[in-house]
């Protein structure tokens, strides 16, 4: 458990000790719900950005949904260099 | 859920932030690498593809005037097909937003601010876009129109500035690289400027429509678009194709040149400062629509909440978005493909599916 | 003026049990005077008032001369006397202005106490209230905090009635309205709210209202405790409520649809809603020629800028942008800095926390010292400091500007936010340079379009941005062209000017 999480930790507890009270006095279980789960979300990824460890990129996604395309552009673009 | 409703000017002026946006600082680049000295060819090109793209994207949201892409996914397809659409858009909205922070501190720590960690710099603009989301819709708009003229203002000094140093003859030969390689460049100015226009789709059912609100629009898309031309205009002139086809932050090169009587030198920060104004609406309106469209995908009843959190996330991607320089280079093209989708593509389906459905209730 | 409704307790029937009551309710104090007569040789009366509050000359020329009058009384009117003593006494005998009923204890105190005097009658459980206030109040004299070079001179006094004429006065149009409640459980202050009614938009008003009626305090000293009652609930260092000893400034502000807001004991007096420009301008922007206007206008917005920036600026290009200097003032820069122990921000934040010091005590200094501290102040802390090489000449020029432009902001609530704030740009700038001032800046107008005054954004017009009333805010168009009132908060009545 390095300092970098343990800040991460506590800022993320702050956060949630502002901000989910106000939530739950109003009945907002779902919103409170998705919060917690972006919060969560959002401590990881903030982690893993801090210790500058390199993950796969989330530009990952589009890539793969669109690497056929790409290649049909590129062969397009190539063949009419000659 | 959003209760603030913006003006038709204000709508314009929000449009001209969202296609100049950060392409203030990169397009030149990518068009002038593509289409080398008739890259301003490649920029009116795009604004001639784009701006009925624009005007598309308009005429779509009239179909359901009171509701988000977001919201009319789920009515059009239902619950799980539509859902799935809306997931697309989300990740587009949040992985734009991330880029774009990506795209601002890489180029303040490598230009300007080179001892300081990147992870900083997004920590500074995402305070801002949290707060900007946590103000609401009518504040983010009501300060675009508070920053415009101070915008206007140095956009047209950065042209003053530079005209005495442009040199037409940087332009010649036109039309040397034939059609195909300006079009090539025009995929990338139709694109990263009115395409990524699609995030529009979130907001414009906040909108108080007026008979001039068409017309407000498609003038705030035309401006955009002239600025963005302009502004390849100059920089070739200013810095020629082969410096700018090599560098990436080309404007800033340009504007690093200004030099007025050996008195006013080095100012580019009037640049840097146009630049980072003009991404941050783009940024926030992007984080906006992921903020809103999370919110109405799971029928929540506010989406303050979320802009925290949101925050985080984007902390978190805005790092992991590229590894180096690149594979910036590299993951570009791709979103050309991206954009177009989301701007045309799946709103062109989302039509016919409407037409179709229309159709067949008139049948019965 | 009928202040209170009668409510609480009722009086006694028997006179001497009320006067007993209201001596041991007020502790025997000894300015309390009871004057007991008998009328016609067989009503008991006693008149009672507040010795300092009440006008001792206008009871005896007015109420008791027409009192002991009733001696000679013919026998039609004795009898109409006999039947009705109040009424008689109310509507017949006294020569007095402003008479009312009075049946409560506690309006009874009220009123006695805000220096009515009491006319008391025995076996009945009702009073009368006779206005004869008189106090000693400061005649009306010139602004002390906002002078002017051209303009009327008189200022409000701390006696509302004074001020309720001063504005009456300026306005001789019945559509004039005034309302008075009173706030302030133990104070009781009188808190008067004056407004156009063809003018004024009614969602204002109604807003005015409900916010002071819902205030729940003892006392009321000042406005500035009504002021941060009725302002708009968000925590902003902002002022949203205007106020000004100047009854120029009021009148204007009543003709475009605001609201006046009066407190009895204070010459400040409030304006509603108020708006970021209007903090920037001041009457005199009226009286003169609109091209003078216009550039001092430009200038006083100038000098918000600087105020709020010029110590950021400066960080931030010593410290990281100091390539955007021209050389030789780079040079010269550098080696002013060069003996100095303390970076750029350090040195700023002494200078500025040291300038307020100044300030504050500036302004509670006896006048007889005063001179001695500016020169204390300038020379012996600037000058030395820069000789000893704690900091260095230029921080001393900014420092200076900036002091001198925030006594160009005509409102001293805007001066102080812009104040507060600038620190925290500061922050920013030694940490982020010019960067951090940018989102510094963004985030404050950020905050500033959130805000709202009674409802009305905070930086109409300019954002949202209003075309019409440009021709009032940063600049001022020449008289004859502002033919309308500011549209932002009435669409009632817009044309100032008919058109020929």
């Amino acid at each position: 458990m390095t300092l970098t999480t343990i800040v991460v930790g506590f800022c993320s507890l702050a956060i949630a000790a502002f901000e989910l009270p106000p939530l739950i006095k109003k009945g907002w279980a779902r919103e409170a719900l998705i919060f917690i789960v972006m919060l969560v979300a959002g401590a990881i990824v903030s982690i893993v950005a801090l210790k500058e460890i390199q993950t796969p990129s989330p530009m990952r996604v589009p890539e793969l949904i669109y690497k056929p395309l790409y290649q049909w552009m590129q062969h397009i673009l190539q063949v009419k260099d000659d | 859920m959003e209760n603030g409703r913006i003006s038709s000017r204000q709508l314009a002026v929000l449009v001209i932030y969202f296609i100049i946006g950060d392409m203030l600082l990169i397009l030149p680049s990518l068009t002038i690498s593509a289409a080398k000295q008739d890259g301003w060819i490649s920029g009116g090109m795009g604004l001639l593809i784009g701006w009925p793209i624009a005007w598309f994207l308009y005429r779509f949201s009239r179909l359901f005037p009171k509701l988000t892409i977001i919201q009319y996914n789920r009515r059009l397809l239902g619950r799980w097909v539509g859902g799935l659409i809306s997931l697309f858009y989300l990740y587009y909205y949040l992985v734009t937003t991330a880029m774009l922070l990506r795209e601002a501190g890489d180029f303040l720590t490598t230009q300007i601010f080179t001892e300081t960690p990147i992870n900083a710099i997004h920590f500074m603009m995402i305070v801002t876009l949290v707060w900007g989301t946590k103000s609401g819709l009518e504040a983010i708009a009501r300060s675009g129109e508070t920053f415009f003229p101070l915008y206007i203002f140095l956009f047209l000094a950065l042209f003053v500035l530079l005209l005495p140093q442009a040199e037409l003859s940087r332009l010649q030969p036109v039309m040397g690289e034939g059609l195909r390689a300006i079009t090539h460049g025009s995929l990338y100015s139709s694109t990263f400027t009115f395409c990524e226009l699609n995030t529009v789709l979130m907001f414009l059912p906040y909108v108080v429509t007026s008979k001039t609100t068409e017309r407000d629009y498609l003038i705030g898309v035309f401006l955009g678009g002239m600025a963005i031309c302009s502004i390849i205009l100059l920089t070739l002139l200013v810095i020629g194709p082969n410096l700018a086809s090599s560098y990436l932050y080309a404007t800033y090169a340009a504007a690093q040149k200004i030099n007025v009587g050996n008195f006013l030198q080095r100012v580019e920060a009037i640049l840097a400062i146009n630049w980072i104004l003009s991404t941050f609406f783009k940024t926030i309106l992007d984080f906006y629509a992921f903020l809103l469209g999370t919110a109405q995908l799971f029928k929540l009843r506010d989406y303050r909440p979320l802009s925290i959190p949101g925050g985080m996330l984007l902390f978190g991607l805005a790092f992991a978005i590229t590894t180096n320089t690149v594979y910036f280079d590299y993951i570009v093209d791709y979103y050309i493909f991206w954009d177009f989708t989301c701007a045309f593509v799946l709103p062109l389906m989302l039509y016919m599916v409407y037409k179709f459905r229309s159709q067949t209730m008139l049948s019965k | 003026m009928q202040l209170v409704s009668d409510s609480g307790k009722l009086l006694d029937a028997d006179l001497h049990n009320n006067i007993q009551s209201i001596r041991e309710a007020l502790g025997h104090s000894p300015d309390l005077i009871v004057r007991e007569m008998v009328l016609a040789d067989q009503w008991g009366v006693a008149l009672l008032f507040i010795n300092g509050l009440a006008d001792r000359t206008m009871i005896q020329t007015s109420v008791l001369k027409s009192l002991t009058n009733l001696g000679a009384l013919k026998p039609e009117q004795e009898s109409s006397f006999r039947d009705a003593p109040l009424i008689y006494l109310k509507e017949k005998a006294l020569t007095v202005g402003d008479i009312g009923y009075v049946n409560g204890i506690d309006s009874l105190f009220t009123h006695l106490l805000s220096g009515d005097a009491i006319l008391l009658l025995d076996g009945y459980r009702e009073g009368l209230r006779i206005g004869v206030t008189g106090r000693e109040d400061r005649t009306v004299g010139e602004p002390t905090s906002q002078p002017s070079i051209r303009g009327p001179m008189d200022a409000f006094t701390e006696n509302i009635q004074t001020n309720i004429s001063l504005i009456r006065r300026r306005i001789k149009d019945p559509q004039l309205w005034l309302e008075i409640h009173p706030i302030g459980t133990i104070t009781k202050t009188s808190v008067a709210i004056m407004y156009q009614k063809n003018i004024v938009s009614g969602q204002i008003l109604q807003e005015v209202r409900t916010r002071l009626d819902a205030i729940d305090i003892d006392s009321i000293l000042e406005s500035g405790y009504i002021e941060e009652f009725i302002q708009d609930k968000t925590a902003t260092p902002f002022p949203t409520v205007y106020n000004s000893e100047r009854p120029d400034t009021i009148v204007a502000g009543i003709l475009e649809g605001k609201v006046a807001i009066i407190i009895d004991g204070t010459p400040f007096v409030l304006l509603v809603p108020a708006l970021f420009v209007h903090f920037l301008q001041t009457p005199e922007d009226y009286y003169q020629r609109s091209d003078i206007s216009t550039l001092i206008r430009m200038i006083r917005f100038m000098s918000f800028l600087i105020v709020l920036l010029a110590p950021s600026f400066y960080i931030a290009i010593t410290t990281f942008h100091q390539e955007m200097l021209p050389t030789n003032l780079l040079l010269n820069l550098a080696a002013q800095r060069e003996g100095v122990p303390f970076p750029a921000f350090i040195e700023a934040l002494m200078m500025e926390i040291v300038y307020e010091i100044l300030r504050e005590a500036g302004i509670r200094m006896p006048r007889t010292v005063g001179q001695a501290v500016s020169i204390v102040g300038t020379l012996v802390i600037g000058q030395s400091a820069v000789e000893a090489g704690i900091i260095s000449a230029a921080m001393v020029i900014i420092v200076s500007i900036t002091a001198i432009s925030s006594y160009v902001i005509p409102a001293n609530t805007m001066s102080i936010s812009v104040r507060m704030i600038r620190f925290v740009l500061m922050g920013l700038a030694a940490s982020f340079g010019l960067f951090g001032i940018l989102v510094g800046v963004i985030i404050l107008v950020l905050h500033l379009n959130t805000l709202r005054s009674f409802g009305v954004p905070y930086l109409s017009p300019l954002a949202p941005f209003n075309l019409d009333a440009q021709k009032d805010s940063l600049f001022r168009l020449p008289w004859p062209a502002m033919r309308n009132r500011p549209k932002m908060y009435n669409r009632k009545n817009p044309v100032r000017q008919s058109r020929k």
